[in-house]
């Protein structure tokens, strides 16, 4: 009985660790499609957003810096009118080469494809 | 008695039976023609050379009682030549001659008592070596006997009497031909010592004249009579009367008739000196049909002719004249002219006539009852009268002259009358003329275009001063004119479109002018007047003039090498200007000024000063404008090569403006215009002063606009700075004042074709395009702002002070700072414009100790990101930083929205409120046992597109400590939780709230932030939390200024 709570514990710690998904950063390297809506990684650790239906190109896009831990990305939108930065963190629920899915702290998820 | 007489009969008969058997004895028996005729012929040969023929000679004495004459019949002198009409030179059929043998032998007089010759032919002729046939007579060479004294005291010739006398004269070298039909000429003579008496009449039927030369000159007389009754006083003083009638006069030359079926007549008493050839006529009458000459005076013909002569003429009807010229001459000087009436002149010829001298000529002439009618002229002239003087001199032209003693006419219902002079007329005839007209306008409509149609009356007295080169060529330089022109009644339309009316107005004019302008020269001088002028166009505007005092400038007008010059000084009453189509209207009350337009270079110049009392004006019901005085000065320079209108014009304008007030239908209350003092020009634009009340809000705008002309042309930067200064701003009056002014409701092109692609939709749309404000590139202009109390909602800010700068395509409200009751603050907003439905916008602004209260009154979309937050009272910091591209309609774009806030509080007091309640309620806050104090609080939130998150943050409030966080999103659904981290409760307990902001759902949950504010039990997620609401404050406050800094100068 002592060796199957023994052996129960440590099952759930290896499932309590497996809570911390990890996922290669180089998947998220490229241009990524959401409908109208586009992102930008690039391995620099700068990024870039925008959203057609808004009437606005690549050229106009939002840029921000990003980093990404275990399945948490950080996007640093530094404002272009004040020093202020705005941080925004999302969890990330797929990442593939071709396919990524984050929800943001607000819940929403968003499903893109990599172009 | 009776015996006696019987005896006295019959030997009176005896005597005189025996005289005539005497006479018979000597006629028929002693001069016989056979004794009688071989001594004529043998006289002939002495005489003559060439052949002669003569029948008898007798002696007569009952045909010519009761004198003897002797007879020659049937004379003829023969002289062949070629070419000669006739072999006969003369032939005479009867010449008859007596002689007072009686006087002759008693006083030693000659007495040829007649001289009868009739039936006479003589063929005259000139061939071609200018030979003539009559060229027969010898002449006597014999010199004369001066020494010996006359062999008779006295001649007199008593009757000589010729009868059916022709002649034909023939000239080859000349190319002449004339005869001459039926002379009957009856002539007595009496020739007494050194003086001659005769009476002298001639007829003839017909003279006719012809050079076969190239003038083709051809003459013809009808009737001839002739008749001189006078005498010669010692050869030498002919005095006497010369009549000469002369019926059906024709000339004609080169195929012209120069003279047709005239009838010429002269009555001439004359005396003549013959020594000097001076003649002197006196009341002589020379007349041509029924115009007749009158010449009184004398001509002396030597190797000058001098002369001084009187003329006057009848009333002579000038169509009659016109008869007298030749057909070729009236149409060349009177084509498609028909002039009638008639004309009477009179004067005097004074003066040496000779090679190089002419006389001078003096005359009156009167034009009376005439009328005149010039082809497609369309002006019929009638009741035309004239006086006029004129002088001649020939030898000095300069001294000719004419006297207008008055002219006048009529045409339609309009007159006109002329006087004046006209000096130096033979060469550049200087004109001095003074004219009075009134001129119904009707009459002028051939002058006037046809698509205009004007009635009225002018008006005009006119005195002008030039010569024919400039009155013909129109120099404006060299006509001196003045005058006044009334126009009364005049209603004009134009095109059916244009209607000018007016009572009365009189243009006084001055040529060339005496005023003097600095940018060109003045030669034109007008001053128009008019109490009433209205002018309509239709379906466009209609403005009354009252008042109108003009005084207008023209340059040289015919100089075509520059271009006219207008200066305009006006002086009005009140103008009122409506224009139908877009119902604007406007009043302008005693406009007075100056405006000018001249050629400038190769350029147009303008200059105008302006001033008037008031302006009234209003633009339908949108808006509406009444101002005090305003002044206004203003140059310009129009150049055509420009392209921007600035720079074509090269404005320079001083405007001061006083008392306006000005509304707009989008703004409800008035904008009050105090004062505005200003100036413009291609390289600035600075306003001196400026003081506008705006509902409670007065402002004053000061500065300087550079550079204007070098950012046109793309070389620098426009450059200003200006100044905002106000006592009282009342900044929500003023954003709701604002609000929706220039909204544009139609959707955006670019956002309606984005909305359309997002929505595949293929139905068409009618899209208009929005006109968002386009911040200028190549612009560098601060305002700086000085504002000294503002109202901020329900608070008075004080001491505001930053700049607005707009730099090169960014608009920037760059650290406006300013103080209240409740903060410090400071702001700075930015406005950039890439494209039209892609504009930025954003702002930073710092709310520095400030209560929480106030934060919200004054901000109050902080109560609906952080509910919470009215729950508590202190005083707080407050910063915010947000920007968001704006669509062309300004609606943001919410795919570039970023934000970020930070609020911190110390020292805080909860307050018993609602929402205070329920979570209290929800935690088991003791609250009697609860000191309702918190420490502090420090919140951070961010906005990124459409979601606003409320990162956590601690409350502690005495034995509490709790943390907060939430979620917000824009379609009002929100999601907060909060961790009770500390409390007497054995557990720690969260609690969610979600739902909107009206319905919020509590629930327990689990406490998230339990270890958050442990520093020694942080995670790894709990100290990236900590991280980014680090990173958020800091960067906020990071954009915080020296407060003192802010008020700006």
């Amino acid at each position: 009985m002592k060796k199957i709570l023994v052996s129960l514990c440590v099952v759930l710690f290896l499932f309590a660790g497996c809570n911390k998904k990890k996922f290669d950063v180089a998947d998220l390297y490229g241009r990524w499609a959401s409908g109208t809506l586009y992102e930008i990684y690039n391995a620099s650790g700068n990024g870039l957003t925008w959203d057609e239906s808004d009437d606005v190109t690549e050229e106009e896009a939002q840029s921000f810096t990003w980093e990404l831990e275990d399945a948490t990305l950080t996007r640093y939108h530094q404002m272009e009118g004040s020093a202020a930065v705005v941080p925004k963190t999302y969890t990330i629920k797929t990442l593939t080469a071709i396919t990524l899915v984050y929800e943001t702290s607000g819940g929403k998820t968003f499903t893109f494809t990599k172009q | 008695m009776k015996k006696l007489l019987k005896i006295f009969a019959i030997t009176l008969g005896s005597v005189m039976g025996l005289s005539v058997i005497g006479v018979c004895i000597i006629v028929w028996f002693v001069f016989t023609p056979e004794k009688l005729t071989p001594i004529v012929k043998g006289y002939i040969p002495a005489f003559v050379t060439c052949q002669t023929e003569l029948d008898t000679v007798d002696l007569t004495f009952f045909s010519t009682f009761p004198h003897f004459g002797i007879r020659l019949n049937n004379v003829a002198l023969i002289n062949p030549m070629d070419g000669a009409p006739s072999d006969t030179v003369a032939s005479i059929k009867s010449l008859v001659a007596t002689v007072d043998v009686n006087e002759y032998l008693s006083n030693a007089n000659v007495v040829i008592n007649g001289v009868y010759i009739d039936n006479t032919v003589a063929n005259i002729y000139v061939n071609a070596d200018s030979v003539a046939n009559y060229d027969v007579f010898i002449s006597d060479t014999t010199a004369e006997d001066t020494t010996s004294s006359s062999v008779f005291n006295q001649l007199a010739i008593k009757d000589v009497k010729l009868t059916n006398i022709s002649a034909q004269y023939v000239d080859v070298p000349s190319k002449m031909n004339a005869s001459i039909t039926n002379i009957n000429l009856d002539a007595d003579m009496l020739m007494e010592g050194d003086n001659i008496t005769a009476d002298v009449d001639m007829t003839s039927d017909a003279i006719d004249f012809a050079l076969t030369d190239s003038s083709q000159l051809k003459a013809s007389v009808g009737d001839f009579k002739t008749r001189f009754s006078g005498g010669i006083e010692n050869y030498n003083f002919v005095k006497g009367t010369l009549n000469v009638f002369l019926n059906n006069v024709s000339a004609e030359m080169e195929g012209t008739k120069y003279a047709d079926s005239l009838k010429i007549q002269t009555q001439m008493p004359l005396e003549v000196t013959l020594d000097t050839l001076k003649i002197a006529l006196k009341d002589a009458l020379i007349g041509i049909n029924e115009n007749q000459i009158s010449l009184t005076g004398d001509a002396e013909i030597g190797d000058d002719i001098r002369m001084n002569m009187n003329f006057s003429t009848n009333n002579i009807n000038l169509p009659t004249l016109f008869q007298l010229v030749p057909e070729e001459m009236l149409k060349e000087y009177l084509d498609g002219i028909t002039v009638d009436g008639d004309i009477q002149l009179s004067g005097n010829v004074r003066g040496i006539m000779n090679d190089t001298l002419m006389p001078l000529v003096s005359a009156d002439a009167t034009y009376s009852n005439g009328s005149v009618v010039v082809k497609d002229l369309g002006h019929d002239l009638y009741d035309v009268e004239a006086t006029v003087h004129a002088d001649i001199d020939l030898n000095e032209e300069k001294n000719s002259k004419v006297a207008i003693r008055s002219v006048s006419a009529k045409t339609g219902k309009s007159m006109v009358t002329l006087s004046g002079d006209i000096q130096d007329l033979l060469n550049d005839m200087d004109f001095n003329i003074k004219a009075n007209a009134r001129v119904c306008l009707l009459d002028l409509k051939n002058e006037i275009p046809a698509d205009i149609f004007v009635t009225g009356w002018v008006d005009a007295v006119v005195a002008a001063q030039c010569n024919l080169d400039a009155l013909t060529n129109v120099n404006l330089k060299k006509i001196r004119a003045n005058g006044t022109v009334n126009l009364s009644d005049l209603d004009l339309v134009y095109a059916d479109s244009t209607f000018v009316n007016t009572q009365k107005i009189a243009v006084d004019f001055t040529l060339p002018s005496t005023r003097t302008q600095n940018e060109f020269k003045e030669v034109i001088d007008l001053a128009v007047k008019s109490d009433n002028l209205h002018v309509m166009m239709t379906d466009f505007f209609k403005t009354d003039l009252k008042g109108t005092d003009l005084r207008v400038g023209v340059s040289d007008v015919m100089d075509t090498t520059k271009d006219i010059a207008v200066a305009c000084d006006f002086n009005i009453k009140n103008v009122d200007y409506i224009m139908e189509s877009d119902t604007i209207s406007a009043t302008v009350r005693n406009p007075k000024g100056t405006a000018k337009m001249f050629p400038k270079g190769k350029n147009t110049g303008y200059a105008c000063v302006f001033n008037c009392d008031s302006i009234y004006a209003k633009v339908a019901n949108d808006v509406a404008a009444r101002t005090g005085s305003i002044s206004l000065k203003a140059k310009a320079e129009y150049d055509e090569n420009q392209e921007d209108v600035i720079l074509q014009w090269n404005p320079d304008v001083v405007l001061n403006f006083n008392q306006g007030q000005i509304s707009v239908s989008a703004i409800e209350k008035p904008i009050k215009v105090a004062k505005i003092a200003c100036d413009f020009n291609k390289s600035r634009f600075k306003i001196d002063q400026s003081k506008i009340i705006l509902g409670n809000s007065d402002f004053q705008l000061t500065g300087i606009i550079k550079n204007i002309a070098d950012y046109i042309n793309g070389e620098d930067l426009l450059k200003g700075e200006l100044k905002f200064t106000s006592d009282y701003t009342d900044v929500m009056e003023l954003m709701e004042l604002a609000s929706g002014f220039g909204d544009t409701t139609e959707v955006a092109v670019d956002t309606m074709k984005a909305e359309l692609a997002k929505t595949e939709s293929t139905e068409t749309a009618t899209i208009e395009e929005d006109n968002p404000f386009m911040v200028p590139l190549g612009v560098d202009v601060v305002m700086n702002t000085d504002i000294k109390k503002a109202l901020v909602g329900k608070k008075v800010i004080e001491h505001v002070g930053g700049g607005l700068t707009i730099r090169d395509g960014v608009l920037v409200l760059e650290e406006m700072g300013f103080t209240c009751d409740a903060a410090q603050m400071q702001l700075t907003a930015t406005y950039r414009s890439p494209r039209k439905n892609h504009l930025f916008t954003g702002l930073d602004f710092h709310l520095i100790d400030i209560s929480i209260a106030d934060l919200i009154d004054m901000i109050p979309d902080i109560d609906t990101i952080v509910p919470m937050l009215k729950s508590f009272s202190g005083k707080a910091e407050f910063h915010l930083a947000a920007e968001t591209y704006l669509k062309s309609n300004y609606e943001p774009k919410y795919s570039t929205m970023l934000g970020a806030a930070a609020i911190k509080g110390r020292d805080l007091v909860v307050m018993d409120n609602e929402t205070f309640e329920m979570i209290s309620k929800k935690l088991l806050f003791n609250k009697k046992k609860t000191k309702n104090v918190v420490d502090s609080i420090d919140v951070e939130m961010t906005v990124y597109r459409d979601e606003v998150e409320l990162f956590p943050f601690v409350v502690s409030m005495d034995k509490y400590q709790a943390v907060l966080s939430g979620h917000h999103n824009l379609d009002m659904s929100c999601k907060y939780h909060i961790s009770l981290t500390k409390s007497p409760l054995p557990i720690k307990l969260g609690l969610n709230l979600a739902g909107t902001l009206d319905d919020l759902k509590p629930q327990l949950a689990k406490c998230e932030y339990k270890k958050l504010y442990k520093p020694e039990k942080r995670g790894v997620v709990d100290e990236r939390v900590l991280h980014l609401k680090q990173t958020i404050s800091s960067s906020l406050q990071s954009g915080v200024k020296n407060q003192d800094a802010l008020i700006k100068d």
